[in-house]
């Protein structure tokens, strides 16, 4: 098994700059996410490192090894593509063979590879079918099949659950963190997906236009995020954004709130030399509750808005509120009373607040 | 007193009796189609002004000039036998005099016979009996002939000749003596253009009528000479050696393509119906300055020919429409309207002699007294089937030249369609 | 699923009429060819005498239809092999998204878009001996310092390699200089709905380009071969109008087709029932190749 170390990585396609100076280093059996919106560079970083995309410039390293001018062969990679890519001619087993036998691996050895790798995804009883004949899911599993009987130090995985249905896609999520576990190997997983990069990754890359935005653990690009793009991406519903000032007395005020800081935010402000400027402040919306559920409400933390729609999901309310004109999402208790067209009161809790420079959109730290 | 009363009543007879006609011309209207494959240069004008007197006569009838091109029936032939069979006739159309007009409609009982024509234009007397016989089943006429065209011609160029010291060979030891001549001066000796085949076909019944004779020639047609005796193989001997005489690409050219090469003097003789007298007029060139013809070798005194006419279906929708297009097409007027642009001679013996160029005015010369042999490869001699079995034997020919084979392909040939 | 009556009756309605058209002018018309090739009929009247199988024995004693027979599947083992192979080859390169591909694409589909015809006059005064290639090689040569004449019988050639006779060459070049364009139309189409990801995962497999094309994309095209394979073959087997203006049956009927002998036997020497034998036989050889394709597809379908 291998790491794999991306330096100075970029990729150009004619003008347009695809990856930008990326620097990310993927460790030894680590499950790596690359998340973004589409377009951000995250699929090209997957295809250099594959070899099925020549760098414009930089290095990329796996096993320590210099894989620049390797072709993707020789890389000891499997890739999983978004559409599977299975050879519709073959059937499952030579789907699965294929490789093998382009390695000149003997048959008999061939042959017990195949069959250990159909039994460890269930698809043992499919290998005489033809890749039309199997369901999504099925090609799902023999796209997985065919990257692991290769046993490859590095695998690579281009939104393979894209095409599934959502609860399928729950499903095989958890089978491929199952199977990272199993086979103790480094995967590097290509998603737009937020959740799945959260409930999958050891660690997330997250990107936008070519330039790496975050790189960290899950819950510390959720609790810590860089920028208001790493903030907004990650976590759904998205977090919410307002401007507000900072008054001498580190209050955050903006057109229809006051809110008192809590001594994290305070430190902030001090370290930052903020007071009397404009800042734009991000609250999570399971950060906002309705004020009627909340005892011990300190003083200065409660936002009152219009409610424009409610979202019932069960388990809590999404409340969508208008502060001057944007929508702020609010998860609150099941049991809120809130009413579109109505007035609601909600309670921020000001320990949990973001303050991001107006300008670069920088997080405060 | 009673002379002039008989000569009287006959007088108002005739007269009646022309005015009748009159009569009966002008109520002659509707329509007219005539189907022929007279597409190309000479002959659309040669055919254009016979319609032109007939719209001059009939103004009354939409005359529709239903010309299929595509060279010698190509696609005319088809269109033609599918139209006739399937009830939908032309009023008249085109057709060889002889066995393509006997044996392909004649048996098939599709014309009707002009003879009635015939005795009212008084044409018994002004066409050679020759010519009316190969027009008849029987005593049926069967159809009414614009022209005659002769094809024992050998065409040459005088120059060629001229430089090399020879004289137009009259014989085939005349000619093979002179191909010696021409070929050690780089010149072709005889140029042919057989795509298709049938100019081939068309070179050996020159040579077999060279070889064998008028007589023997006409009797082949019937089968009292048979076609594997040593005479014939000594024709067929003689085609393969003329074919060692010939340009090397015979069958990527058509007959004007040869005729071409004459008149650049890449070759020096061609033979071919009169037709290329045509062509080389139609290229500014003067008979007997530029070139000059003779009968094809052994031929003299023998004029191979071939005639075009038109036929009466026997289900003409303009009946009497068609029988007045007949009427020109026979006629004097009709046929030296006709035959000095198409370059052919008329079939009647009464022609204006002064209408025609001199080579038209020796090959009429020569129809007036030499043997007739009708054509093999243009409908006259044969019918159509054997002269396509014919044409297959020569294609053959030209290719392994084994004369015994082919002696023997031509006898089972003429068994088979005899 | 179960019809309703009305949608039955609207199936019935609309199947009818091709049903019928496909009925008489196909199977009828098949029929009454069969019953004129067992019959006697020379000339234009129509004669149905029976005459058993007379007009096949003789045909198969003909010297020129043997000529044809072997000249039809030279021609068409020959024209399969270079247009499927050419069509391949320029759908392969003009699938490396090449500049000026659309150019290209035109210019190798515009012969299809030419009059057999018009080709057919063209390629032959190319292959004139006189006037054609011939005149450009000696010219060739003399640049090169050669002096030589180049004397290529091309189609007039009667020399031949066994049965195969040389004269067809350049027929085959012409014929699929009109098709190959339309070969390489076919698997251009399919070389582009083959998703790129397919190659991807056959290279990171380990596939050189070279087995990439063997083992993945040779055998997705496998349909598109067979079916140019079925539609140039019985083209093939079908040919007249190039071959008929371009050369016609040839000396020692070098370029005869049994199409050519089976139109000339009908309109110009009038043996209709001969003809019709003639065409039987073709019916037959395009029945070999079209049967076992059509009775495949639809056990796929079914």
């Amino acid at each position: 098994m291998a790491n794999v170390i991306l330096k100075n990585l970029t990729k150009k396609f004619d003008d347009v700059v695809a990856v930008n100076n990326m620097n990310s280093t993927v460790e030894d059996k680590a499950f790596v996410v690359l998340v973004g919106p589409s377009g951000c560079g995250k699929t090209t970083v997957l295809r250099t490192i594959a070899g099925l995309e020549e760098a414009t410039e930089g290095d990329i390293y796996i096993g320590d090894r210099l894989v620049n001018d390797i072709a993707p062969k020789d890389r000891d990679i499997a890739m999983v593509f978004q559409n599977y890519a299975l050879y519709p001619h073959f059937n499952v087993y030579d789907n699965m063979a294929f490789g093998l036998r382009l390695r000149r691996i003997p048959k008999l050895e061939i042959n017990r590879m195949v069959h250990e790798a159909a039994k460890i995804l269930k698809i043992e009883d499919l290998l005489k079918r033809k890749p039309k004949q199997l369901s999504g899911g099925q090609r799902q599993r023999v796209a997985l099949g065919r990257a692991i009987v290769r046993d490859p130090k590095v695998f690579l995985m281009d939104e393979p659950l894209s095409n599934l249905d959502a609860k399928l896609r729950v499903q095989m999520r958890t089978e491929i963190a199952k199977l990272h576990q199993r086979l103790n190997a480094t995967i590097i997983y290509v998603t737009h997906d937020q959740t799945e990069a959260m409930t999958m990754a050891d660690k997330i890359i997250i990107m936008k236009d070519g330039i790496v935005q975050q790189t960290g653990g899950p819950q510390e690009v959720y609790d810590h995020p860089n920028n208001m793009f790493v903030a907004g991406f990650m976590g759904s519903p998205a977090m919410n954004f307002l401007d507000a000032a900072i008054t001498d007395r580190m209050i955050l005020k903006g057109g229809m709130f006051e809110l008192n800081t809590a001594d994290r935010i305070k430190k902030i402000i001090k370290d930052n030399n903020l007071i009397g400027k404009e800042i734009v402040l991000g609250i999570r919306p399971e950060d906002l509750e309705d004020s009627n559920f909340v005892q011990n409400i300190p003083a200065n933390s409660t936002i009152n808005a219009n409610v424009e729609v409610t979202e019932p999901m069960g388990s809590e309310i999404y409340v969508y509120v208008d502060i001057e004109g944007i929508l702020i999402t609010a998860r609150v208790n099941p049991k809120s009373k809130c009413r579109s067209g109505e007035k609601a009161s909600l309670c921020v809790d000001i320990d949990k607040m973001h303050l991001f420079d107006k300008d670069t959109e920088k997080s405060y730290i | 007193m009673k002379k002039i009363l008989i000569l009287l009543l006959t007088a108002t007879f005739v007269i009646s009796l022309i005015f009748m006609g009159v009569g009966c011309k002008e109520k002659v209207s509707g329509e007219v189609e005539i189907f022929s494959w007279w597409t190309a240069g000479g002959e659309a004008e040669g055919l254009q002004a016979m319609i032109d007197i007939f719209e001059e006569k009939y103004p009354d009838v939409e005359f529709i000039n239903a010309t299929v091109a595509g060279g010698a029936g190509f696609e005319a032939k088809p269109v033609l036998v599918s139209r006739m069979t399937g009830g939908d006739p032309p009023d008249s159309f085109q057709v060889h005099a002889g066995h393509e007009l006997i044996d392909t409609w004649g048996v098939g009982d599709y014309l009707e016979p002009v003879n009635f024509i015939f005795e009212e234009e008084g044409w018994y007397d002004v066409y050679p009996e020759d010519m009316i016989s190969i027009l008849s089943m029987g005593d049926d006429i069967l159809s009414v002939p614009v022209n005659i065209h002769r094809s024992n011609v050998l065409w040459y160029n005088k120059a060629v000749f001229e430089d090399n010291g020879i004289e137009a060979p009259t014989t085939f030891d005349e000619f093979f003596a002179a191909a010696d001549v021409l070929e050690a001066a780089g010149i072709t000796p005889l140029a042919l253009g057989d795509t298709g085949i049938w100019a081939a076909v068309h070179l050996f019944e020159n040579v077999l009528l060279g070889v064998v004779g008028s007589d023997d020639y006409i009797d082949l047609m019937d089968g009292s000479v048979r076609w594997d005796s040593d005479e014939v193989k000594e024709a067929i001997q003689t085609f393969v050696d003329l074919l060692d005489h010939v340009n090397d690409d015979h069958s990527a050219l058509g007959w004007d393509e040869a005729a071409q090469y004459v008149i650049d003097g890449t070759a020096a003789t061609t033979v071919m119906g009169d037709w290329a007298h045509g062509y080389f007029m139609a290229k500014g060139l003067t008979p007997g300055v530029e070139y000059g013809y003779v009968p094809s070798p052994g031929t003299a005194g023998n004029f191979m020919a071939l005639s075009d006419t038109f036929c009466l279906p026997a289900d003409a929708p303009n009946r009497d429409a068609a029988i007045a297009w007949l009427k020109i097409c026979g006629s004097k007027e009709g046929q030296d309207a006709f035959n000095p642009i198409k370059g052919s001679i008329p079939s009647r013996t009464d022609a204006d002699i002064s209408l025609y160029d001199v080579y038209l005015k020796s090959a009429i010369d020569d129809f007036g007294v030499d043997i007739i042999t009708p054509s093999i490869a243009h409908g006259a001699a044969v019918s159509e089937t054997w002269s396509a079995a014919i044409g297959d034997v020569i294609t053959l020919l030209v290719a392994d030249k084994d004369v015994d084979a082919a002696a023997d392909a031509f006898q089972a040939a003429a068994d088979e369609n005899l | 699923m179960k019809q309703s009556r009305k949608e039955r009756t609207i199936v019935i309605l609309t199947i009818t009429p091709s049903v019928v058209a496909v009925g008489v002018f196909v199977y009828g018309f098949i029929a009454w060819s069969i019953r004129v090739s067992l019959s006697d009929w020379i000339g234009i009247r129509p004669d149905y005498t029976f005459a058993g199988l007379k007009n096949f024995i003789s045909l198969f004693k003909s010297v020129r239809f043997l000529i044809d027979i072997y000249n039809n599947i030279f021609f068409t083992i020959l024209f399969l092999a270079i247009c499927v192979g050419g069509g391949l080859f320029l759908a392969i390169l003009l699938d490396q998204f090449i500049k000026g591909e659309g150019i290209f694409r035109t210019v190798y589909l515009f012969p299809l878009a030419i009059s057999p015809v018009v080709s057919a006059v063209v390629w032959k005064w190319i292959f004139s001996p006189k006037v054609g290639v011939n005149v450009l090689l000696t010219n060739l040569l003399s640049k090169i310092g050669i002096e030589r004449t180049v004397e290529f019988g091309w189609y007039t050639s009667t020399a031949s390699f066994g049965p195969f006779n040389i004269a067809l060459i350049p027929i085959i070049i012409a014929a699929s200089w009109g098709f190959v364009g339309y070969v390489m139309a076919m698997y251009l189409a399919a070389l582009r709905g083959i998703p790129a990801e397919l190659k991807e995962a056959a290279r990171v497999d380990g596939a050189s380009e070279f087995k990439i094309y063997m083992k993945v994309i040779l055998p997705l095209l496998k349909p598109i071969t067979l079916s140019a394979l079925i539609i140039l073959g019985h083209i093939s087997l079908k040919m007249f109008d190039l071959v008929y203006v371009m050369t016609g049956r040839g000396p020692g009927f070098v370029t005869d087709f049994p199409s050519i002998f089976m139109y000339e036997t009908t309109f110009a020497a009038n043996k209709f029932s001969q003809g019709a034998a003639i065409s039987l036989v073709m019916l037959l050889m395009v029945a070999v190749v079209i049967i076992p394709y059509l009775t495949m597809s639809l056990r796929r379908e079914t």
